[in-house]
This record gives structure tokens, sequence and C-alpha cells, in this order.
């Protein structure tokens, strides 16, 4: 569950990066945040990792009151929620094995359980025969699934993805958002913010539209943004 | 904590140091010749002390009696030189006596005191030890004050000197130690904010996926504080072995005072050493963490 009430966020340069917004995500819902570079999608997701402070307003991950959270329990939070990046972020000089293996043994999972659920989510993301292969021997589609791999290593509520697919062909784009839409199936809620028309619109998912910080569209089954 | 956690923490520690290894190296060395320096003075000022204690041991006043005043006196006057403060011990040296000192100390040439046991020129005296030299021109001014004493020899500006000079150096190891702490946990915070910025990927991912500050931080720590044992350890045999060297040396030129053996202050320097090595090395890491690693 994600709530934001009456966000707003001025960075100390004077940049006003979101004015006044008002979100409720329920648990189980698939999102996608739409708009044009500088929109606020990024700050948005800053937000809730608790990354940036807002300037104003309220904000509830889940159970935590992101807001007045203490320094100290950041980590939780985050642990509640899984996050795929546009550029991957994977460790070069570890397997993908270990990549997966890294973000669960990072929050003290027992060794065990990571022996467990790391040949788990590979078969999930379709990876497990190439467990024992580096980052860079990897198509770009293989690198992002390793990197949803790893943000679902610890079970989280939340997955959160910020232009998952954008470094990405569009072909090799839809198996990452086919991959998403299954793990939504599963019961977690998936934030997607992109620009990728196609798949916004083929999706026919909850859309959230922001332009220059502003909410100016929220829509179930909506579409990327209709014809003026 | 889990045992895997504390070993992932150790294996990330060592793997740090073995990557960034030239500049380890460089720390390590910098350590080195810090501890060195440091251990260096420590034997110094502990040998220092050690023969003023010596000295203080040794020293003593020695008040003499009037040859008029008849010997069933003596006793009278060691008693009430017994009465004053600080006095520790009392021991009369009879004029017999001193004479047989005196020529022991002669040794081949004592025959020149021959025949003066008839006409003994020497007085009795009284050898007085205290308790605190530093009260020593107290009990003087005391001593003189005793019926029957004419004279009262004292050493005081011999003692304060040396006691000065032990002193002197006992302040000015503790500060150049200070100032080379200072260097050494500069040196070890800039090779760990090394080690950060090397792994400033990893870090970033860790944050994003929850690892709490402090599991951030330990292979830092640990990192700084392998530093600091390995510096304290070789340090500890460069100081040692050179130790020794020098105490052969000063042994055969040196024979009015005692040098500490090696043996009598390994044990302590190993703790102090190491010890201080691991403290630097933590410290170092600490600051650099507190400065350079934003979690």
């Amino acid at each position: 569950m994600i709530l934001l009430s009456h966000v707003s966020k001025t960075y100390s340069n004077g940049t006003v990066a979101l004015n006044d917004v008002n979100i409720y995500i329920e648990k189980g819902e698939f999102v996608f945040i739409v708009g044009a570079s500088g929109a606020g999608k990024s700050t948005l997701i800053k937000l809730l990792m608790k990354e940036e402070e807002p300037s104003e307003g309220i904000i509830v991950v889940n159970d935590f009151d992101v807001v007045s959270l203490r320094r100290k329990d950041i980590p939780y939070l985050r642990r509640s929620m899984g996050i795929v990046f546009q550029d991957f972020r994977l460790l070069p000089n570890k397997t993908v094995y270990e990549n997966v293996a890294f973000a669960m043994k990072v929050v003290g999972a027992p060794p065990k359980e990571i022996r467990r659920q790391v040949p788990f989510l590979l078969s999930m993301v379709g990876l497990s025969n190439k467990a024992r292969h580096y980052p860079h021997q990897l198509s770009g589609g293989e690198q992002q699934r390793v990197s949803l791999a790893r943000a679902l290593s610890n079970n989280p509520s939340i997955l959160i993805a910020d232009e998952p697919t954008g470094n990405l062909d569009p072909e090799t784009a839809w198996d990452i958002v086919k991959l998403l839409n299954d793990v939504n199936k599963r019961g977690t809620t998936v934030v997607m913010a992109t620009h990728a028309r196609e798949i916004v619109d083929g999706m026919k998912k909850r859309v959230i539209a922001l332009e220059k910080g502003v909410v100016v569209r929220d829509e179930q089954k909506g579409v990327y943004k209709y014809e003026n | 904590m889990r045992i895997s956690t504390i070993r992932y923490y150790i294996k990330e520690g060592f793997t740090s140091i073995w990557t960034n290894r030239m500049m380890t190296l460089a720390s390590i060395g910098i350590v080195i010749a810090c501890l060195i320096i440091f251990g260096m003075f420590i034997l110094f000022s502990s040998n220092l002390n050690y023969i003023g204690d010596q000295v203080k041991d040794q020293w003593e006043i020695k008040a003499f009696v009037d040859e008029n005043v008849p010997d069933g006196q003596l006793d009278r006057i060691r008693l009430e030189i017994k009465k004053i403060q600080y006095v520790k011990e009392c021991i009369l040296e009879t004029e017999e006596q001193a004479l047989e000192n005196y020529k022991k100390q002669l040794g081949e040439d004592s025959y020149v005191l021959e025949g003066f046991e008839q006409f003994n020129p020497l007085r009795n005296s009284f050898i007085i030890h205290l308790s605190d030299v530093q009260y020593a021109e107290q009990v003087v001014q005391e001593l003189k004050k005793v019926n029957g004493i004419v004279k009262v020899n004292n050493h005081r500006e011999t003692i304060e000197k040396i006691l000065k000079i032990t002193e002197f150096v006992r302040m000015g190891s503790f500060w150049v130690m200070v100032l080379l702490a200072f260097i050494a946990v500069f040196i070890i915070s800039n090779t760990i904010k090394l080690t950060v910025f090397a792994r400033r990927r990893e870090i970033s991912i860790m944050k994003y996926v929850g690892a709490t500050d402090w599991f951030i931080r330990w292979p830092f720590i640990i990192e700084g504080m392998i530093i600091g044992l390995i510096g304290g350890i070789l340090s500890l045999a460069v100081v040692c072995y050179a130790y020794d060297y020098i105490v052969n040396l000063l042994h055969h030129s040196i024979s009015f005072f005692k040098i500490r053996q090696l043996s009598e202050v390994f044990e302590g320097m190993a703790i102090i050493l190491i010890s201080f090595g691991a403290c630097i090395g933590t410290l170092g890491s600490l600051l650099s963490i507190r400065k350079y690693l934003r979690v």
C-alpha cells in the first residue's frame, strides 16, 4: 500500500519537482507512472524510498510512516520493497547467482534460505542456465531479469521499477513487462515509472500521469496520452 | 549476529585489503613508522623512570655529628631524626665504619689512610633515606635543627635535574605520540576512503536492498583494524629486535645504572603496540566512514 497526501518537493536549488501530489495505490495494484523527463517520476520514487525528504505532505508505504521514519529504520522500509533500475545496477565482479544472493546476504538472510530462494528466483525469470555467468556475458534483457530477481529476493510486497525498459529494445521490453505482470499476479504491488507508450497502451492498467510535478491524470485502464 | 554475517564482514575486510593492496601497504608502512617511534619513546621513558627510581633509592642525605658529642647521645639523635616527617630510614655510620668505607673506595690507594685509626679525622654520621625525595629540602632544614648535628650533605640539585629530564621526556614522548597517532589515523582514513570509493556501486546497491548502516560499515572497520594490527605486530618485531641490540651494546659501557631487559618489557610492549595499532586503524576507518560513507 502506498499513500501520498499533499506531497510537495522543492529542491534546495529552487526546482519544484512535485507539487501537491495525492496518490493512493492499493495492495496488489499495477500502476504506471508516466510523464516526460523532469516531470517528477524519479523524485517520486526517491521519496518512497526515503532517499529524499518531501518539503511537505504525508507519505505512507506499507506500514511505514516514511516522513517521520528514523534513519536507523530506513533499511526496514527498503526491505519491504524491491527496486529495479533502468541501468540494472548489477555488480560486475559477481555472477548472476551471487548478485541475487548478495541482496539476501546483506539483509542477514540465513545461508540455507539463500540456497533455496536464489535458484527459485532465477528459474522464475528464466535464467537458471546462466547462474554462473557474469553480467557482461548477458544481454541487456537478461541483465534486467537478474536485477528483477534481485529485487524480488527478499519477498517485497511492493516492486518499484524505474524505467526498467529504458535501455531495452521493444521486444525485450515486453518480456520484462510480462514478468512484472506475473509478479503482480502473485500479489505484489507493482509501480512502474516509464515513458514507453506502447507498453502503457498495451497493458490497460492504471495510469498516473505527471506533468511538471503535478498529477494531471489518474485513471484505471488508462493509456499513455490522449491525442489532442 | 549470525556467524555467516561475521564471516562475511571479515572476508570483505580482507578482500578490500587485497584489492587495495598498494595503498594498504603504504598505510601499514606509516603505522609501522609511527609505532616504532612510539615504542622507542616508551622504552626510553620507561628506562629513564627506572633509572630515576634507582637514583632515588640510592640517594641519601648524610647528617654529620659534632665530634664533641659523646657516643652515648647517638641514640637520642637517631630517634630525633626518625621523628622528622618523610624520613624512611636512618642508619648510623660510625667514624670507624666511615674510614673503612673510605678505604674501600680508594682501593689500591688505601695505604694513604693507614695510621688514621688512632686519630680518626672522620665524624660519626647518619645516612638518611627519604620516603619521598620531593621533600628533601624540608627534611634538610629539620635536620639542621637537631641538637648535635653540625653538617648536612644534600645532592638535591642533581636529583632535581634527573627528575626534570624524566618529566620532560615523559611529556615530550606523550605529545610526539599524539602527533604520530594523528598522522597514522589520517593516513588510514585515506586508505579506507579509497576502498569506499572503489566500492561505491556495491554500497549503493546495499543501501537500496535494505542493508543496515552497520552492516555496510563493519567490513571497513575490520579493514582498518587489520591494517593497524599488522602494523602493530611488525613494529613490535622491529622495536624488540632493535632494543635487544641496543641493550647488549650498552651493557658493556654503562655499569652504574641498570637498564631494563627485553624480557622485562616485551609483554607490555606487545600489548601496547598491538592494541594501539588496532585502535589507530579502527579510529581511521571510523573517521573515513563518517566522512565518506553517507549511508
